[in-house]
C-alpha cells in the first residue's frame, strides 16, 4: 500500500525573524523528496517541525490525509536522522540492530565492510564508521517514511554511492526526505526537489530552477 | 498498567520484544545520569543513618534539587540522543518518568537499609 505524506501551513519564528512561512512538502512511498537551500534558512527546522519536536506558531503535519500532532511518537510511520552521532556510544551495532527489528544478515549484503565492527562498542568506531551504522539503520527501520538530515555529511565517496544505493533499494519500501548540501548526489536519487527561499519551498523542476532560486551559481 | 498501555502503542514490535525494548531503552536512559544520582542516593542514605528521620525534610529538597540539576544536565549534553529513543517510539517524557521512579525506588530502599542499620 502506497503512503503519503504532506507538511504544510508551517509558520515558524525563532523571535527575531521569521524562518518559515509558506511551506509545502511532500512525499509518497517508493519516492524520494530532497529539500535544498542555503545554511541557516531553516531546513533542519522544517525536518524538526515535521516529526514533532520542535513547535511551530501553526503546522499541519498529514500523514495519509490524517492530521498528526507528534508523528515521532509512531516510530512504525516516521523515523529520522539527526546531523549528528545519535546513538549512545556505549552501544554496540549489535544491541541497536537488536533493538530495532534488522537482522544481520541484511548487513552482511549491504555493507559486508561493517560486519567485523558489528560487535564493537560504537564509541570505538570512527565518526563515519559511527555514522555508517546510523544511517543504514534508518534507511532500513521498519517506517512508511524517513527524514535523512545531511545523510552524506562524514562519508566517504565510496561510502555516499553506497549509502545512495542503499536509499534507492529501500525505496520500494518507504518514502525519503533528505536534505544535504551535496546536491549533486542528492539530484542523482530524488524525484521531487524543493528549495527553500525566505522561509518558502518551491517545487524545482530543473537545475536552472534551483540556480534561479539562488542554492548555486554556475 | 501504564507501561503495558504504552508499549502496545509501538506496533512494529511483537510483545516480547516491546518489553525487552522498553526495558533496554529505560535502563539505557537511566545509564546515562545513574552513577551522579546513585552517589546523592547514598548520600540521602548517610544523612538518615546519622540523623534519623530530622533528615527526611532535607534529604527531600536534596533529592528534588539534584533532579533537576540531572534533568537539565541530560537535556543539554544527551539530547542528541534523544533521537534514538525517539526512532524507536519512545516519549522522552515517559522515559524521564520511568527512570526518575526506578531512581526514586533506589533512593527509597537505600533509606530504609540505611534506617534499619541505624
Amino acid at each position: 500500500m502506497n503512503h503519503k505524506i504532506e507538511a504544510d501551513s508551517i509558520i515558524f519564528d525563532n523571535g527575531q525573524r521569521n524562518i518559515l512561512s509558506d511551506i509545502y512538502i511532500g512525499c509518497k512511498t517508493g519516492q524520494v523528496t530532497a529539500l535544498l537551500g542555503r545554511n541557516g534558512v531553516g531546513k533542519t527546522c522544517l525536518f524538526n517541525i515535521i516529526y514533532g519536536i520542535l513547535n511551530a506558531e501553526s503546522k499541519s503535519v498529514r500523514i495519509d490525509n490524517k492530521f498528526f500532532a507528534n508523528p515521532y511518537l509512531h516510530s512504525e510511520i516516521i523515523t529520522f536522522l539527526p546531523q549528528n552521532n545519535f546513538i549512545p556510544k556505549s552501544q554496540s551495532a549489535k544491541k541497536v540492530f537488536t533493538d530495532f527489528g534488522i537482522h544481520f544478515s541484511e548487513l552482511e549484503n549491504d555493507l559486508p565492510e561493517l560486519v567485523p565492527l558489528y560487535n564493537m562498542p560504537l564509541v570505538q568506531l570512527s565518526v563515519g564508521q559511527r555514522r555508517l551504522f546510523e544511517i543504514y539503520l534508518i534507511i532500513k527501520s521498519r517506517s512508511y517514511f524517513s527524514l535523512l538530515d545531511e545523510p552524506f555529511s562524514y562519508l566517504s565517496p565510496l561510502h555516499i554511492q553506497q549509502v545512495k544505493s542503499l536509499i534507492l533499494s529501500e525505496r520500494k519500501n518507504k518514502g525519503f526526505l533528505i536534505t544535504d548540501h551535496m546536491y549533486q548526489e542528492i539530484l542523482d536519487i530524488s524525484n521531487d526537489v524543493y528549495v527553500l527561499v525566505n522561509g518558502k519551498t518551491h517545487l524545482a523542476k530543473s537545475l536552472v530552477d534551483i540556480e534561479t532560486y539562488g542554492y548555486f551559481t554556475r | 498498567m501504564l507501561i503495558f498501555l504504552y508499549i502496545n502503542g509501538m506496533n512494529n514490535y511483537s510483545s516480547l520484544q516491546k518489553i525487552r525494548t522498553l526495558c533496554r531503552a529505560v535502563f539505557l536512559f537511566y545509564k546515562s545520569y545513574m552513577i551522579f544520582a546513585i552517589v546523592i542516593s547514598l548520600w540521602c542514605a548517610y544523612l538518615i543513618s546519622n540523623d534519623g528521620f530530622i533528615a527526611v525534610k532535607v534529604i527531600f529538597w536534596l533529592k528534588i534539587s539534584t533532579s533537576f540539576i540531572i534533568y537539565f544536565f541530560v537535556k543539554q549534553y544527551k539530547k542528541n540522543e534523544f533521537y534514538y529513543y525517539r526512532n524507536l517510539g519512545f516519549s522522552i517524557t515517559v522515559l524521564w518518568i520511568i527512570s526518575f521512579g526506578i531512581d526514586f525506588i533506589i533512593l527509597i530502599l537505600f533509606l530504609k537499609q540505611a534506617y534499619a542499620i541505624k
